[in-house]
């Protein structure tokens, strides 16, 4: 049941990010095209591009982390006995936790912190494009815990047919 | 301070903690140095300051390009290319390997993922033709280095970003680099034919014959040039250029049927991956970033390195020495975004150019590719070459003395970097 919420939560997480992506990118080709064709595009143009860029970015983080897909050199843990390796796992599983967890908590504050300025573009609050962090490191903290202390995926090695 | 940092970093990044977490840590023990108080405003506010960068947004867009190429059946057609201008030469299937990572590094600016593509492909036909399984394997992971070189290069929009360099003066800027080290290689692949006795195993290819294989993947060949040609006609943005490059090949793919929409969502799925993962190391190495400014990093350095500031050739091998170090045992993005701070104001107190610095940053860095104990190259290529990694990690060495010995040639002669973009930009 909790594999299950994981592995549909990382879908879910991942193909959100996937969207934007693609939506960021017939964005950016729209306001090209507005301003070869229309003469100018607007002035929130790039400033919303960015933030949906970050928010793919950040919505991804947990997902990817489920995934295998962050950096890591996994060659130490590989060749050492299980008993330590198993010890490393837990450390590897707390630690993810523990600054997930924090990080959440200090971008969630500084959410409320930054909520009476405006961004320059978009004149929307700046706690909007911020939220993006404690949802980022938030998945990241769920997507975690549902996970226990289980061995990280081995990154990927993609093999063309 | 910055010793008990790195340390940390390390043993976190030897325990096969993912790197960004690594880093987080190493942030946390920084705030025991800087103040505890400051860590909860500190660590959100430059972790997103970090990635909030319009230059930035360029990176997912040529990733999402590159992936589309790659799933777009692009891989083979350049290799058939390749194949037809020198696989005829002795040691054929070599200079394929690199002629094709030249290729395919207009069409990604990935080097993993060109040792991925290519090694599957080219190792197993070295192996037959006469190369050792290690030598077949360290060309293909050491051939791509050309692909940050080249433009478009992630890097070097790193680069961009951190010192407000001009992103099409970078791109020109390493096209006489990127293939000063794809004719080094040819080079030495020439050498080791010989040493392997590794004979000819097939003709020359016609004219007629070489148009044809031009033709089947000029798409590919031609990609580059609306990266560069965009940008430096002042057209449009990196990150606009991008987004034509991702129209580009994507209507190019589906009207000639090499990609379905399933392989589109699987392209946009894989950059969705490597966006994440490229941008948390971003915004967590800027948290580090502010620690090393705030410990006053940069100046130190910079008495450091004084003795040398009366040459730029003497000070860009000093900071060639410590990025290449660096490089060894960091992540390549983060010691890019670490390093780039602290060397620009020795750079500039010994009058380096900016785009100079920018090409040699980034070759040093792209070199830390190759190198042990983390050369994601290198383990790539031992995979897919099923090749074991510790003998790989020792036969790599002669291909990294080639490519300090380009780089070498390139710090003493800067015009090879400002030439182009002085001439077009």
């Amino acid at each position: 049941m909790i594999r299950t919420v994981q592995t549909w939560l990382a879908r879910l997480t991942l193909g959100v990010s996937a969207i934007l992506i693609a939506w960021v990118t017939l964005f950016i080709l729209y306001g090209v095209g507005s301003r070869y064709f229309l003469g100018s595009s607007p002035i929130w143009f790039d400033e919303l591009a960015r933030y949906v860029i970050i928010g793919a970015a950040m919505i991804g983080v947990g997902a990817v982390w489920v995934d295998g897909g962050h950096m890591r050199v996994s060659v130490l843990e590989n060749r050492v006995p299980d008993a330590i390796r198993k010890t490393v796992v837990l450390y590897q599983w707390l630690l993810t936790l523990t600054l997930a967890g924090g990080m959440t908590w200090f971008s969630y504050k500084y959410v409320g912190q930054v909520g009476f300025f405006k961004t320059p573009g978009l004149q929307v609050s700046r706690s909007v494009p911020v939220t993006l962090m404690p949802i980022g490191f938030g998945l990241l903290f769920v997507l975690a815990l549902l996970n226990g202390p289980k061995a990280l995926k081995q990154p990927k090695i993609e093999v063309d047919p | 301070m910055i010793a008990t940092m790195l340390g940390v970093m390390l043993i976190h990044v030897l325990l096969g903690v993912p790197l960004f977490l690594s880093l987080m840590v190493t942030a946390v023990v920084g705030f025991s140095f800087v103040g505890f108080d400051q860590m909860a405003r500190i660590m959100p506010q430059q972790a997103f300051g970090g990635i909030d960068v319009f230059s930035l947004m360029a990176i997912p867009l040529f990733i999402l390009a590159g992936n589309l190429m790659n799933n777009g059946q692009m891989t083979p057609r350049l290799l058939q290319f390749a194949d037809r201008l020198v696989g005829h030469l002795r040691g054929g299937l070599g200079h394929v390997n690199v002629t094709a990572s030249v290729f395919f590094a207009g069409v990604n600016g990935s080097a993993v993922a060109d040792t991925s593509a290519l090694g599957t492909l080219l190792i197993p036909g070295m192996r037959k033709a006469g190369f050792p399984g290690t030598y077949a394997a360290g060309l293909t992971a050491a051939s791509s280095l050309i692909g940050p070189i080249v433009p478009p290069s992630i890097f070097m929009i790193l680069y961009a970003s951190i010192t407000g360099t001009s992103v099409g003066s970078l791109f020109l800027g390493g096209i006489l680099p990127g293939i000063a080290l794809g004719a080094a290689f040819m080079g030495m692949n020439v050498l080791y034919a010989r040493l392997y006795k590794v004979e000819k195993n097939q003709r020359r290819a016609k004219l007629r014959e070489i148009a044809c294989a031009a033709y089947v993947a000029l798409p590919a060949l031609i990609a580059p040039v609306i990266i560069v040609a965009g940008i430096v006609l002042g057209i449009v943005t990196p990150t606009e250029s991008g987004a034509l490059t991702v129209a580009y090949v994507l209507i190019w793919g589906l009207w000639s049927k090499n990609l379905s929409v399933r392989d589109a969502w699987v392209s946009l799925r894989e950059t969705a991956v490597l966006t994440s993962a490229v941008f948390v190391i971003i915004a967590i190495s800027s948290i580090v970033s502010w620690q090393l400014a705030y410990a006053d990093a940069p100046a130190a350095f910079v008495g450091l390195l004084q003795p040398f500031a009366e040459s730029p050739v003497l000070t860009l091998i000093a900071i060639s020495c410590v990025t290449f170090i660096t490089g060894m045992f960091m992540e390549e993005v983060s010691a890019l975004f670490l390093l780039t701070p602290i060397i620009l104001p020795v750079a500039q107190i010994a009058g380096v150019d900016p785009v100079h610095l920018g090409i040699v940053m980034t070759l040093n860095i792209t070199i830390a590719l190759i190198t042990p104990p983390m050369g994601a190259c290198v383990f790539v290529a031992a995979a897919v070459g099923k090749v074991d990694i510790a003998r790989l990690f020792v036969a790599i060495w002669p291909f990294i003395a080639v490519a300090l010995t380009v780089l070498l040639i390139i710090i003493m002669v800067p015009g090879l970097t400002t030439w182009l973009p002085s001439r077009l930009m």
